[in-house]
């Protein structure tokens, strides 16, 4: 299910040192990636981080302050329509006409975008979407997560090479969350796909690249996986002694251990022992605590979630604790049942 | 040209379906109607059509801006305008677009009152004078033209409907007062003159009179040209701020 090597394949989407200004606020500081054909890239990150601005400005919506991006080859300032041609993009909220039939606003959308065969496209995006039952009813009455569907077909009518989707699954509920996650993971490979979500699990379950985005800049670019061992350790180890032990001597002894990593004392004769990938050194730091002749009063291993990993990259105290960060924890059991 | 048509086309469908609309015919109908057979019935009146035209227009002052109020408020607030300027279409095309369907609603308005031809066809004795007729239908339908261009700039300045008429409606109402001055000093000079020729219901009236003046054609059309080119730029400096 991974993807292959990402440099044999054709990048799609270019961007390089990104930054927008709203007036002399900086949404957007410096966002430089590249994603390849048929890749599901992530943007994860708090709310008001710059995800939904990176967003519109690879749409053409908005212009960037400075830095340049291209889509397909085309750049989104000198080539703007040629680079909506060949994105379908659905904003956060989903706007659609809701006076209109899910038919007749397809149908309309396909004929703006200019698609050759209207009929067929229209009725193959809504099929992709599990809404062929559905042409006839009226948009303002369809439940969220069918609106959802709609907006998700429309970005696709014209199979467009790029495929945008900002927070595709917020307001939903557990079902219509996993179908929703279902169908972007079936556009995987005929499109590259940009989803943007504050939900870890989420990026975990659908990306092949997650972008950490935090105050307008990248902060990390990896795979769900590569974060999670690269780049803070697989685990960690607390450990309390009585607080009479040394710190400096506890911080000698287990530094020589094989699989530690670093030993950081919390104070208290509290430690926590970050532990090397693929390393399980509790057995030894047991055995060189008892031989020393130290009293240990606790040890209990601590996984690294990408949730504390999300919390570790973006921890500026103010924005963790002014924003939802979701961890998502109902989805998460839901996931379990679907 | 074919973007422009799929606009005004969607804009249709969507006033057939919206109660603002039937309200606003339904009124135009009723109100026309009444003075039709109000004037029809008054003895020693003569019956003519180019006096009930103008008449007619006057609902126009406040129907148009209600027509033209949603076209960009309503995008904006529900933010499909969004997806109109991610997708491949200009943003003129858009305005322009927008504003094609609703003067299409227009003339359908319009042409409701050729009804009202009709009937006079029927029992007039000397016949039709078709010129000053057919002159005063072109001023309206360039009045029409002109007044959903201001209210599709209006509407393109807010998210709230109820706002871009009101404004729409004041606007007018200005535009429309502003040939009284030419009455209040009639010995002004250029700067006089010029107010006067910026009012908009001198203009109206020429028309009305069975008279074509290219100077009333050109008010009317630059007025409109100008307000859907001001709305385009607004809907442009969006991507900005």
């Amino acid at each position: 299910m991974k993807s292959q090597p990402a440099q044999d394949r054709e990048v799609m989407i270019q961007a390089e040192h990104l930054a927008r200004y709203y007036g002399p606020s900086p949404a957007l500081r410096d966002i430089t990636f590249d994603a390849y054909r048929g890749e599901i890239v992530g943007f994860l990150g708090p709310n008001g981080a710059g995800k939904t601005t990176t967003m519109r400005i690879l749409t053409g919506y908005l212009p960037p302050t400075s830095g340049r991006a291209s889509i397909a080859g085309f750049d989104i300032i000198e080539q703007s329509m040629e680079v909506r041609r060949h994105i379908g993009y659905l904003p956060e909220t989903t706007p659609l006409y809701t006076d209109m039939t899910v038919w007749s606003y397809l149908d309309f959308m396909a004929r703006l975008r200019g698609v050759a065969n209207r009929d067929d496209a229209v009725e193959r995006a809504m099929s992709r979407v599990n809404l062929d039952d559905r042409a006839d009813q009226v948009i303002g009455q369809l439940s969220k997560g069918l609106r959802q569907r709609v907006g998700i077909a429309q970005a696709v009518l014209h199979d467009p090479p790029v495929v945008i989707l900002d927070e595709p699954t917020i307001g939903l509920d557990p079902r219509q969350i996993q179908d929703v996650r279902s169908l972007i993971h079936e556009l995987k490979g005929n499109h590259t796909v940009i989803i943007s979500t504050h939900i870890l699990s989420e990026a975990e379950q659908l990306c092949d690249r997650v972008l950490v985005i935090n105050r307008g800049e990248i902060v990390a670019a990896a795979s769900p996986e590569e974060l999670q061992t690269q780049l803070a350790g697989a685990q960690a180890v607390r450990v309390v002694l009585a607080p009479s032990v040394q710190p400096r001597e506890v911080e000698k002894a287990f530094a020589d251990i094989e699989g530690v990593a670093g030993v950081a004392s919390e104070g208290d004769g509290r430690y926590l022992v970050k532990v090397t990938a693929n390393g399980n050194p509790r057995a030894a730091i047991a055995q060189s605590v008892v031989g020393r002749g130290w009293p240990l009063l606790e040890m209990t291993p601590i996984g690294m979630s990408l949730e504390r990993i999300f919390l570790e990259l973006t921890a500026d105290a103010d924005v963790v604790d002014e924003t939802e960060i979701d961890t998502d924890t109902d989805a998460g059991e839901e996931d379990g049942d679907a | 040209m074919r973007n422009l048509w799929t606009i005004a086309r969607r804009e249709i469908a969507s006033y057939f379906t919206s109660p603002v609309f039937w309200v606003v015919a339904t009124v135009f109908m009723v109100f026309s109607g009444f003075l039709f057979g109000f004037i029809l019935n008054s003895p020693g009146q003569q019956a003519e059509m180019t006096q009930l035209l103008s008449l007619y227009s006057t609902v126009m002052l406040f129907a148009a801006p209600v027509l033209a109020m949603k076209l960009l408020a309503e995008e904006q607030r529900t933010g499909t305008l969004e997806v109109l300027m991610t997708a491949p279409v200009n943003d003129w095309q858009v305005v322009w677009g927008k504003w094609l369907g609703a003067l299409c609603m227009f003339v359908g308005l319009m042409s409701l009152t050729l009804a009202h031809v009709a009937i006079l066809l029927r029992y007039a004795e000397k016949g039709m004078d078709w010129g000053p007729l057919l002159a005063s239908y072109l001023g309206l339908f360039l009045l029409g033209g002109m007044l959903l261009a201001l209210g599709v700039f209006t509407s393109s300045l807010t998210q709230n409907q109820a706002i871009a008429a009101f404004v729409g409606i004041m606007l007018i109402m200005i535009l429309w007062f502003l040939s009284l001055v030419n009455q209040i000093f009639p010995n002004g000079g250029w700067f006089v003159k010029s107010i006067g020729y910026i009012g908009l219901s001198d203009h109206f009236n020429n028309f009305s009179q069975g008279v074509i003046d290219s100077r009333d054609v050109i008010h009317m059309v630059t007025f409109t040209i100008g307000s859907l080119f001001l709305a385009t730029r607004i809907l442009e400096s969006r991507r900005w701020r």
